[in-house]
């Protein structure tokens, strides 16, 4: 009878301690989980991409691609080569478990500005602008162009732009004098100069 | 009654033997002597640079050169000064500071702009003569946009600028003549603070990455070649070379607070409490190894004397660096609280401090 007893006692505290364990495991699990195991889906217009998350480098060779990354809020930087050059966006990017990331480097090329040039023209009107007659510098971290035109029969004009909702706006010309002095942000300004 | 009188020799010996102890502990606690005096030197120090056994400092009238050893002061000619000079430096011949304008009064500064054909609106890198009492403007169209500029001789300076990405930096070696910037290269991060090593002609800089953590690299002008010093996992706050090269950091746990192994930091500063320096450290390389060091949790600096590096906290205490080893040369400071900000130094065999736009020197030990 007390051998019976005992027994159940034993069995009892054996399951209690399992059961302990069990919640010890899901909690340290779900743990693990959330500071891990985040997931970024990447979607560019331009490969391969270099793309800086804090520390952690990766390589995004497809316009889709998912990678891993512990969950977190990272600074980033995706870097490709465009024109000749190495562009790069920066900004931050929260990874969760379903995190996403647009990437949009045609933006920064120096058709898209030429494009906007021309649309501002309007459609009654022939472009004189053209990539092979427009040198583009883009400043603050890429969210303002300086463009330099220099169209056979036409004077040489600088028009200055700012990114606004993923596009671009013209903020000042196309014009064969833009002024400086305090107008626009120093490394604009710096452009607007060296563009002259 | 042997019995007894055994018992009182034992009681009298723990009696005194408790009392010894109460008088030592009393004097550990209490200290042993009077708290050290301190005479006060200069009382209207801005930015400072301290160059062999001299203070320069740059008030709101100019120039002022106060001697480490007598105390003497010596000032310039009036300058009128309302602008915020971020960066200060003194050489053999004048200073070199930038000069950010005050909009609401118009300084000397201001009108030397103006004079100089120079946005007077806009901060802008000066020389100042020491001989000729002249404020130029340095170099405006190949320095106004450094955000550092670091003397590597009488006529080279290294400016540091912001890359188009926001997060990158370029170098360039500016000449006081006025000749075109010279590009050297570009690190892939921002460049939080440069030191020149002018006995080893090597460049350090601080950088932050990403990650929001800090790294060191050194650039060789000999080898034309840049180095990675150190990969922190904090923040890097001090850096101090000494005469044989070997380099110091001073290593903070973590500029802020981490969200995730590798992931970059929730934005927020941290309040500068005791928790804040906990975990901070000295860091030493010698080209092939680094070798860290516990250091206290208080406030902490670096800085050089005669080419050894020293270790400065805010409590007073000061230790020498030799062979890689701190050796204590003043005990901390039991007088008058001061500032967290205060930032005590030794030259020779004296110790001063400077808090709250004071210099002050060990008149007592």
């Amino acid at each position: 009878m007390i051998y019976d007893r005992r027994r159940t006692i034993m069995k009892l505290a054996g399951l209690f301690f399992l059961l302990i364990g069990i919640v010890i495991m899901v909690f340290l699990l779900r743990n693990s989980a959330s500071s891990s195991g985040g997931s970024l889906t990447v979607t560019t217009d331009v490969t391969p991409v270099k793309l800086e998350l804090g520390d952690i480098e990766k390589s995004v060779d497809t316009t889709s691609q998912k990678l891993s990354a512990p969950i977190g809020t990272y600074k980033y930087r995706a870097s490709v080569q465009m024109d000749g050059k190495t562009v790069s966006l920066v900004d931050t990017v929260n990874v969760s478990k379903d995190a996403k990331l647009a990437l949009s480097f045609k933006q920064l090329t120096s058709a898209t500005i030429v494009n906007t040039l021309c649309a501002n023209l309007g459609a009654s009107r022939s472009c004189p602008f053209s990539v092979k007659n427009t040198v583009v510098s883009f400043a603050e971290g890429n969210t303002w162009a300086v463009s330099a035109s220099s169209p056979v029969g036409y004077d040489k004009t600088t028009t200055v732009l700012r990114m606004n909702g993923g596009k671009w706006s013209i903020v000042e010309g196309p014009g064969t004098y833009i002024p400086t002095g305090g107008y626009y942000p120093r490394s604009v300004e710096e452009a607007i100069n060296n563009a002259k | 009654m042997q019995n007894k009188s055994r018992h009182t020799k034992w009681l009298a010996a723990l009696s005194t033997a408790v009392v010894v102890i109460a008088v030592f502990v009393l004097f550990v606690v209490m200290g042993h002597g009077k708290p050290v005096q301190y005479k006060q030197l200069n009382s209207k120090i801005g930015s400072y640079s301290i160059r062999e056994d001299t203070l320069y400092t740059l008030d709101k009238n100019g120039f002022v050169a106060t001697s480490l050893e007598t105390g003497t002061e010596k000032r310039y000619s009036l300058i009128r000064m309302s602008s915020t000079v971020p960066a200060f430096s003194w050489d053999g011949s004048g200073a070199l500071f930038l000069s950010s304008p005050d909009f609401n009064t118009i300084d000397d500064v201001a009108i030397a702009a103006n004079e100089q054909g120079v946005d007077s609106m806009r901060p802008h890198w000066w020389r100042y003569d020491a001989k000729t009492n002249a404020l130029t403007v340095f170099n405006p169209r190949q320095t106004d946009d450094c955000t550092s500029l670091t003397e590597i001789s009488s006529d080279s300076f290294v400016c540091v600028k912001q890359a188009s990405d926001t997060v990158s930096s370029d170098l360039y070696l500016v000449k006081s003549s006025g000749a075109g910037a010279q590009y050297l290269f570009t690190n892939p991060y921002s460049i939080r603070s440069v030191y020149y090593d002018s006995v080893h002609g090597s460049l350090y800089y601080v950088t932050q990455r990403l990650s929001g953590f800090d790294s060191v690299y050194s650039y060789s002008f000999k080898n034309n070649e840049e180095s990675l010093v150190y990969k922190s996992s904090g923040g890097i706050d001090g850096l101090s070379v000494d005469k044989d090269g070997l380099v110091y950091l001073l290593q903070k746990r973590s500029p802020q607070k981490q969200t995730s192994g590798q992931g970059s930091p929730s934005i927020g500063t941290v309040a500068p409490d005791d928790k804040h320096y906990d975990g901070q450290a000295l860091v030493v390389y010698d080209a092939h190894t680094t070798k860290t060091l516990p250091l206290r949790n208080l406030p902490v600096r670096l800085y050089t004397d005669s080419g050894v590096s020293h270790i400065s906290y805010s409590d007073g205490e000061i230790l020498a660096i030799q062979d890689s080893k701190p050796k204590r040369i003043f005990e901390a400071d039991r007088g008058t609280k001061k500032s967290p900000a205060v930032f005590y130094f030794s030259h020779g065999d004296k110790r001063y401090y400077i808090d709250k736009g004071s210099l002050y020197v060990q008149s007592s030990k």
